[in-house]
């Protein structure tokens, strides 16, 4: 078995695609860091940037408002009445804007020069103005579409706050770069946003013809003539399929916290993140009710966590097309079916709202990860790893079955 | 030619992959549709008493108080006719909510948006005015209920018009003389009937969809032939090597047009006999002048909704306000179009979109022998192509790149930073350049 494997291994390291395959994933581990040091660098630039654009936004709003606000306190009966019939929260609303321009404002100086007030004092500031935003969305003063053009969707504003918050009371050390690249923050930011996906893309690549490749250039026949069991060469193959999926990105993984580590630090692993709620966290059943329910958590915690999710997802992700290889013998359709999957993934996640539970459901939802420990999508982990670990666990024995079925040797 | 062209389509429409990347359209279009439901729900039940007929009045009050102001008695009475006259006209368009009259509303409106255009154009001056006066009058002898053009003087009606306020009033006026023509009702963005899911389909599904679609069609089109030796065979025929590139190309193209049109016929059928398919001339906006002019107007919807949290809608056409920065107003350069015609030229941009990705998959496709090495270079080609260019579409830049002209609707309507010309100058020159490489490559490639 251990020759088989070793042989298996020796011809996947041997093929020219998956040697493409993997400087590509180096590539992209590299390009990461390269983006992440970037945005580090241009942090302060575009916070400013953005505070300052905020700030005149609400400048705007906040002189026609007191245009308004002058009528109302001077102007004629009928000119009262009919503000207060069409804007009935007017007081409310001015306020709002005022608050939004008065921390905008602050926020804009302290980006300017971040060590006159320190960075408590800028979380501070920001839990005020992102509790204004949320109170300005719930009374319509402020659309979502708005808030998510800025960057600033609700459920994000509401981690924001929870955690500013602990950060304040508990008096601890605060990182006030969120791209700031030590070891910690690197695996962190690996599972933010569309990285998962880009990685998961690039596995499946590295994996999909690990069958396919001898079906079609039928070696098998060749394959048999040695003294190994159909069972062995199935075993042997997923065992290298696994090893080169996770061992690759695990070896990337450490290689490059280990870059980021020397050039900027460690980092903390009991730095404080947000999690959902241990109750949605280990439900079987997705609520929507438990949306945005947070908790603090160690960023160890976060991590460990957040890749065992992560390499569930891939696994899975393998396995189901390594099942869809054996099915259907065509590189073709392996990469059609599963786009396809990946593509409806994605449709789900921009087109369906993150309260229904269908997400819950779908495996691909998980590889959202940021999303799914952080409760901003209908998906509870517990049941993610569930859902994820049975269809490893079908996928595998229905290929095990299909492979030591099959006709390799051309119909005899 | 036609013989192998027609077998090959046959084969590729009978493949799994095609239906199946059918029926994931089929229920993207009604993810789509529900949402757009659900949307419109919440948009009338919080409508409230808002009305259309409440700016007239509004700005009567305006053209009041300024008449109040006035010292020349002649001034005062033509000031005080337009007050009478936009009060009149913000009550019959209530009136005409009240008893579900759409002729009467439309007309209404119309009217009422016409008497704002010439307070506007009044105030720019006698050459406005006098552009204004040819453009609309018949439209005004239409709407107006008798009421002469030079009866109307609106001239110290309103101190606050402007330039910007005399396009979007205007423009407001053909709108809802369009739907008052055809006996339309008003409608809004989320706005989803037969015609109108097309224009939905183009503009919101296609732009994400469309590079994956032809990828996945296309990614193993020259090479899956060449790694099963069955390209040797059918270069033994009296078949050149362009001609059979020509007719991978016609395949690629007929089949994803198949992908896309497929899912739309049920939808639209279905929907069509609900509402019999009379919103084919509902009006839609139309960046003039897009098949003959290089240079668009600038796209700043992204920044509006940014800035204000809202964009402009004209039915369910967007525009962005102009000028940027400023809330109100609309470019001169915006004018609207029959939706039928809208549609027709947004498939014949999207043709060229297609056919510019087909060529694109082609090419790698003849590259490389590997299906996954082709599919990855592909999808990677695409996607780095897309990220890089998605600036180029919005704020003040100019926008070149054939990978962010993925959007037919929005580049007819001017709020791509493209005209229609320009973009498929652009993905024409794209695709026979890549064309001619791709024939040059396989004409010397050992097979």
């Amino acid at each position: 078995m251990s020759r088989l494997i070793q042989m298996e291994l020796y011809k996947f390291m041997k093929q020219r695609k998956n040697q493409i395959i993997l400087a590509g994933l180096f590539l992209f581990f590299l390009g990461v860091v390269i983006y992440y040091s970037y945005e580090q660098r241009q942090y302060d630039f575009n916070m400013r940037s953005e505070m300052e654009s905020e700030y005149y936004n609400a400048s705007a709003v906040v002189d026609s408002l007191s245009l308004k606000k002058d009528r109302l306190e001077k102007g004629t009966k009928e000119e009262v009445e009919e503000i207060k019939r069409t804007s009935p929260d007017f007081y409310e609303e001015y306020d709002f804007w005022m608050n939004e321009k008065d921390t905008s404002f602050k926020l804009f100086y302290y980006y300017k020069n971040r060590k006159v007030k320190g960075a408590e004092y800028c979380k501070k500031i920001e839990v005020e103005k992102y509790k204004n935003l949320l109170i300005g969305w719930e009374k319509g003063f402020m659309s979502k579409d708005q808030l998510i053009s800025r960057g600033q969707e609700p459920t994000e504003l509401e981690r924001q706050i929870r955690i500013n918050q602990y950060l304040l009371k508990n008096k601890l050390h605060i990182v006030d770069n969120p791209y700031q690249l030590t070891g910690v923050n690197f695996l962190f930011l690996m599972l933010k946003g569309y990285m998962p996906m880009i990685l998961l893309v690039i596995i499946i690549l590295l994996c999909m013809d690990i069958f396919l490749s001898e079906m079609e250039e039928g070696s098998y026949k060749l394959y048999l003539t040695q003294p190994f069991s159909r069972r062995k060469a199935f075993l042997s193959k997923i065992f290298v399929a696994g090893i080169t999926s996770i061992g690759s990105v695990v070896v990337l993984l450490f290689a490059f916290f280990g870059i980021t580590s020397i050039l900027n630090g460690v980092g903390s692993m009991k730095y404080p993140q947000t999690m959902t709620e241990g109750k949605m966290l280990l439900s079987l059943t997705p609520d929507s009710n438990l949306l945005g329910k947070l908790d603090i958590t160690t960023t160890g915690k976060y991590l460990m966590l957040g890749y065992l999710l992560l390499a569930l997802v891939i696994i899975t992700t393998v396995m189901v097309t390594i099942y869809i290889s054996v099915l259907t013998d065509s590189t073709s359709i392996t990469i059609g079916v599963i786009t396809a999957l990946l593509l409806l993934g994605f449709v789900l996640s921009s087109f369906l709202d993150t309260t229904i539970s269908l997400h819950a459901f779908y495996p691909l939802t998980y590889i959202n990860v940021y999303s799914v420990l952080n409760a901003q999508v209908n998906a509870p982990l517990l049941l993610g790893l569930v859902v994820n670990g049975l269809i490893v666990f079908v996928a595998l024995i229905l290929s095990y079955q299909r492979f030591c079925k099959k006709d390799l040797l051309g119909g005899c | 030619m036609r013989t192998f062209i027609w077998f090959e389509l046959k084969k590729r429409v009978r493949q799994a992959k095609t239906w199946g990347l059918i029926i994931l359209l089929l229920m993207v279009s009604l993810l789509v549709i529900k949402n757009y439901k659900i949307k419109l729900e919440e948009i009338n039940s919080n409508k409230g008493n808002y009305s259309i007929g409440d700016i007239f009045i509004t700005e009567a009050k305006i053209s009041k108080y300024n008449a109040d102001d006035l010292h020349s008695k002649e001034h005062y009475i033509k000031t005080k006719y337009v007050y009478e006259l936009l009060k009149k006209v913000g009550k019959q368009v209530k009136e005409a909510e009240k008893r579900n009259d759409r002729k009467e509303y439309n007309r209404a409106v119309t009217f009422g948006y016409l008497l704002l255009s010439k307070e506007a154009a009044q105030k720019e001056g006698s050459l406005r005015e006098l552009s204004f006066r040819n453009s609309i009058e018949p439209i005004w002898n239409i709407v107006s209920e008798d009421v002469e053009y030079d009866s109307v003087n609106t001239e110290y009606a309103n101190s606050y018009a402007n330039r910007k306020m005399y396009f979007e009033t205007l423009l407001s006026a053909k709108y809802y003389y369009a739907l008052y023509q055809h006996n339309l009702k008003d409608s809004n963005e989320y706005q989803i009937d037969s015609l109108s899911f097309c224009y939905h389909y183009l503009n919101k599904i296609m732009p994400i969809l469309l590079a994956v679609l032809v990828l996945i069609i296309m990614f193993d089109s020259v090479n899956e032939e060449h790694s099963k030796g069955s390209l040797k065979l059918v270069l033994t025929q009296p078949f050149s090597r362009i001609k059979y590139m020509i007719s991978k190309i016609i395949v690629g193209f007929l089949h994803t047009v198949f992908v896309i049109v497929i899912p739309i016929i049920p939808i639209v059928s279905i929907m069509g006999l609900g509402d019999s398919f009379n919103n084919y001339n509902y009006p839609v906006l139309y960046l003039r002048h897009s098949f003959n002019s290089l240079f668009s107007i600038h796209n700043h919807l992204e920044y509006d909704i940014k800035h204000f949290g809202y964009n402009k809608y004209f039915g369910f056409s967007s525009a962005s306000f102009y000028s940027k920065g400023e809330e109100g107003g609309v470019s001169n350069q915006i004018t609207i179009m029959p939706l039928y015609q809208f549609l027709l030229l947004s498939f014949l941009i999207l043709i060229f979109i297609i056919l510019f990705y087909v060529v694109l998959n082609t090419l790698i496709s003849c590259i490389f022998k590997s299906k996954i090495i082709s599919f990855a270079v592909s999808g990677l080609i695409t996607i780095v192509g897309m990220v890089l260019s998605n600036p180029f579409i919005s704020s003040d830049n100019y926008n070149l790149s054939p990978f962010s002209m993925n959007n037919p609707v929005r580049i007819l309507s001017g709020t791509y930073n493209v005209t229609a010309l320009t973009a498929i100058a652009v993905l024409s020159i794209c695709s026979v350049i890549l064309f001619v490489v791709n024939v040059i490559y396989f004409r010397k490639k050992n097979l």
